[in-house]
């Protein structure tokens, strides 16, 4: 008991290191029981919700920037799934129906797959079914779209007549990070005018029938609903999709490892930015826990890493350096560390974070260490992906889509709670190369050799 | 051990089980608890749930502060993550030598401060002039509590509230400070919610402000890294035009405030309000009240209901002319924007106002449009961080151009269509959809228990969980003579600031 007088001596106040920890009662709901698969193949999740009256619908399509024979067919079909809606109604009329119920609406194009959302309250929910399987069954291609997405594209870094960023940011240090680090690789692909020039609306089409296939996509469905109802929607409204093999997807090459380098670009800003990072090397599946494990007290992005402790915690120099794994789907992605700071501590930051990265290649985590990570991410991180009905059809419509089936998911806590002190450091010198960090620094010019 | 006894009748509001298609719209079963020692605990049950959305709310905040050290109660929230003696130290009896010896040599300070203080004083505009930056006094005492702090530093653990709760398989850990709330978050799974009493009794009774000036360094960076956002600096500056006396509409502090922090002050602000008198507990998710009144028991049972810490009273004084911000600068895009004080929550007619917001928002983009004059049409209710007080704040109408051409018809429009809102009726159809838009907000917000635990402990310190409910439906209930009334009463050219962002010229 510490000496701190009568109000701390009325508290329970057992250190948490002395509390028991009860095992978690959480089991991953069985994924058959929300599966719903039509004859052509279409894979479906299907769960309820009804704490509101809300519907969530989504689709998840195996189609990203990379794929395709023409540059820019994907960055158009989105616009397309975005902006137009589907061909039997106009750009005008989408808009406004999604206004009419009030929906929220997103699409978000990635390297390797595509993801439309859609979310309305339920006494909309047949117009909104309808409407996103026409979207998903013939998007409304226009020109319009093609503009659009040139637009988008070409949209460069703005810079003053001195070459100095005039809105510098976090996002812009992250995408001179990938522009550098990606240069002559497919996921760094750069678009012209040009390329959207010899794109023509048929194209776009081409592709877009090239990889919307039934056995190409998933799709979530939750929230407050009758699941008898909405899996003979499903048959009504998808059993049209084609059944047949899309176009194999492309290959990405390894991500080529360059000298270490600092690249600096100005900017006029009370902040300096700064991203070190390397390719990262697809994590073979036997390390991905051990992988995940280590970030995570490396630099995971929460409060209690390796990297916070030593540059917010103890020092005051950033508000925030965490670690991103970028992680490409079945090929190599990059691994990078984002910060920021005022200009005069931007070195002592650089320092501090290249010293936790060298501390975790070269001795073991503690198991204090190790099993607060482990409980993070196994009790934490993975069941906040089934938490309800709407985060659990997300997670089972991705990981069926990427992987093909449910294993992963079943054995995560397993293969988290297998990792050891000596995989940690194993992988951590596996996949983390400080020889070939790249720095870019967006701000005042600092010299951080 | 138990200090006081539970009262155990205690108000409990349930939505009959009967539900209404009405009731079941903002359905809100929550249970109420109040402590002998003035804790409140509400909760909402959600059998079969894994996890419980868990915070703990105090009322205070920026309303509490004064001028010069505005952002003292953010930097305090800070301060709370620092740990305990049995949080963080690995040797607290030399430690806590260690700190008083830095509370004691603070004190000197200020007195050394206060001695000097016409030297220290600020007198230039553009804060360019001094007597002195400093004393060989001022910099001797500053260096002793530098040596102190990194003594402490070889005596704790840092991160160890953030570690523990992760440690537990917490989630969505954080922590918030706006003008009339402080509140620490977690969700856990349900059978480890020991930990969330655990760490939170002990932080709001024993915290230590350990590495004060590394902390302070970090709402520095906040603060910047709100400045290097192209519009901080106008709306910050519409703000201040907007209001008079209320701490409403200030912000987070300015650079010149973090270094008038003391440890002397902190401590004042939390020894006043960090009291189980003036804290809510919000649960919600698969326990139930009963388990739950046993625990806090446990860990919140042996503090002591202290004196009612003195509350915030300030009135602004009647709006009594327009008022009007030029704000040049050749970064931001042109726009012209009005603003009029509105009516805090707990004031019968707040709720029509996010009506009215959501009835504007369609028309005025609409009758811009019709009329050729365009823009990005913006309404709505954000002072600082926030949408909603309780205390009187404003609602906005804003339209955003490319140049300046058109910001003068702009505001004609604007104000017409504001006048209109007073003579002509608006269609059912409109009132009807912005109450859908509403619905749909909310239900968004329901639909997670960490959201909707926000709005609840939001309503609590604003004015009281119980209207919650009843501001929800009045919205639902809104007629267009409602805001006839409303926009005769309130949008009048002596409630109005107008704010117009036009580029410097050349010379400028």
């Amino acid at each position: 008991m510490f000496p701190l007088g009568a109000q701390v001596l009325g508290q329970e106040l057992i250190h948490p290191r002395d509390m028991e920890i009860p095992k978690s009662k959480f089991k991953r709901p069985d994924p058959a029981k929300y599966q719903v698969s039509l004859d052509n193949g279409l894979v479906a999740y299907v769960a309820k919700e009804d704490r509101v009256p809300l519907v969530s619908l989504s689709a998840f399509i195996r189609v990203g920037k990379i794929d395709g024979h023409k540059e820019g067919a994907a960055e158009v079909l989105a616009e397309a799934f975005l902006n137009s809606g589907p061909k039997n109604m106009s750009p005008t009329a989408f808009k406004a129906a999604l206004k009419r119920m009030t929906a929220r609406y997103s699409v978000i194009l990635h390297n390797k797959w595509t993801e439309i959302n859609l979310n309305v309250p339920t006494e909309d929910l047949e117009e909104a079914f309808k409407l996103l399987s026409a979207i998903v069954k013939s998007p409304n291609i226009t020109e319009a779209n093609i503009k659009a997405a040139t637009e988008k594209a070409i949209k460069e870094i703005e810079v003053n007549k001195n070459g100095v960023i005039i809105d510098g940011s976090n996002s812009v240090a992250v995408r001179k990070f990938h522009d550098i680090i990606l240069k002559d690789n497919i996921l760094g692909k750069k678009l012209v005018s040009s390329d959207f020039e010899g794109l023509s609306i048929h194209d776009v089409e081409r592709f877009y029938i090239a990889y919307a296939m039934a056995g190409n996509m998933t799709i979530a469905v939750s929230g407050d609903i009758n699941e008898e109802v909405i899996q003979k929607k499903l048959k009504v409204q998808f059993s049209g999709l084609i059944d047949k093999t899309p176009p194999n997807h492309k290959n990405v090459p390894i991500i080529k490892y360059q000298k270490n380098k600092h690249h600096y670009f100005p900017a006029d800003k009370l902040q300096t930015w700064v991203v070190i990072g390397q390719p990262l090397d697809q994590v073979l599946f036997k390390d991905e826990a051990a992988f995940e494990v280590m970030n995570y007290i490396l630099a995971g992005g929460h409060f209690w890493t390796r990297m916070f402790i030593e540059t917010r915690d103890k020092y005051g120099l950033t508000n925030d350096a965490s670690g991103y794994i970028e992680d490409q789907w079945d090929g190599s992605g990059s691994y990078s560390f984002h910060t920021s700071s005022r200009h005069d501590v931007t070195k002592q930051l650089h320092d501090n974070i290249m010293d936790v990265i060298y501390g975790i290649q070269k001795g073991l985590v503690s198991d204090e260490e190790l099993m607060i990570a482990q409980n993070a991410l196994a009790d934490g991180v993975y069941e906040m992906k089934f938490t309800d009905g709407n985060a659990l059809a997300r997670s089972f419509a991705i990981e069926k889509l990427r992987y093909g089936n449910h294993d992963r998911s079943k054995s995560y806590p397993m293969r988290i709670r297998s990792v050891t002190k000596e995989d940690i450091l194993r992988v951590a010198n596996d996949y983390m190369h400080p020889e070939a960090f790249q720095v870019i620094v967006v701000g005042e010019y600092t010299n951080l050799q | 051990m138990s200090y006081f006894i539970i009262r155990i009748l205690m108000t409990l509001a349930f939505v009959s089980a009967n539900a209404t298609a009405q009731d079941y719209e903002y359905d809100l079963p929550i249970k109420e608890h109040i402590f002998e020692n003035g804790l409140k605990l509400l909760v909402i049950e959600r059998p079969g749930d894994t996890r419980v959305a868990a915070k703990i709310w105090t009322d205070m905040g920026a309303l509490n502060e004064i001028s010069g050290e505005y952002g003292s109660a953010h930097f305090l929230e800070h301060l709370m993550f620092k740990g305990t003696p049995t949080l963080g130290a690995k040797d607290w009896q030399t430690e806590k030598l260690l700190i008083d010896e830095i509370n004691a040599t603070e004190k000197t300070m200020i007195a050394e401060l206060n001695r000097a203080r016409n030297d220290f004083r600020e007198r230039g505009v553009f804060h360019d002039y001094k007597h002195k930056q400093t004393t060989p006094e001022l910099t001797r005492l500053q260096k002793h509590i530098d040596d102190l702090e990194r003594k402490v530093e070889g005596l704790t653990d840092e991160g160890i509230t953030m570690k523990w709760y992760q440690g537990f398989g917490g989630t969505r850990l954080t922590a918030s400070t706006e003008q009339e709330y402080m509140h620490f978050d977690i969700e856990l799974p349900v059978n480890r919610i020991d930990i969330f009493f655990r760490i939170e009794a002990d932080r709001m009774t024993n915290a230590i402000f350990r590495k004060f000036d590394a902390e302070r360094m970090i709402l520095v960076e906040q603060r910047i890294g709100f400045l290097n956002r192209l519009n901080s600096r106008y709306l910050e500056t519409m703000e201040a035009l907007v209001g008079r006396t209320s701490n409403v509409y200030n912000p987070e502090g300015y650079m010149t405030d973090f270094k008038n922090y003391t440890r002397q002050y902190e401590r004042y602000l939390y020894d006043t309000y960090f009291i189980p008198n003036n804290t809510t507990l919000v649960l919600i998710g698969g326990v139930t009240m009963d388990e739950m009144i046993l625990k806090v028991e446990k860990y919140f049972g042996g503090l002591e209901r202290k004196p009612e810490p003195t509350r915030y009273y300030g009135q602004e004084p009647l709006p009594s002319g327009e008022k009007r911000l030029i704000y040049r600068d050749n970064k931001l895009s042109p726009r012209v924007e009005l603003r009029y004080q509105i009516p805090g929550v707990g004031h019968p007619d707040k709720p029509y106002f996010d009506v009215i917001k959501e009835v504007m928002l369609n028309r005025l983009q609409k009758t811009l449009d019709d009329k050729e004059i365009g823009g990005n049409v913006n309404v709505n209710t954000m002072v600082v961080h926030t949408n909603n007080y309780g205390l009187p704040s404003s609602i906005h109408f804003a339209a955003l151009y490319e140049d300046t051409e058109k910001l003068d018809a702009s505001e004609e429009a604007m104000l017409a269509e504001i006048e209109l809102l007073s003579e002509e009726n608006i269609s059912n159809e409109e009132l009807k959809f912005a109450q859908k838009t509403l619905r749909t907000e909310w239900y968004r917000a329901a639909a997670d228990p960490n959201r909707l635990n926000f709005h609840i402990g939001h309503f609590e310190v604003m004015d009281s969980w119980k209207t919650l409910k009843p501001y929800l439906e009045t919205r639902d209930r809104t007629t267009v003579e409602d805001v006839r009334r409303l926009v005769k009463q309130y949008f009048i050219p002596d409630n109005r600031s107008i704010g117009t962002v036009i580029p410097k010229r050349a010379s400028q």
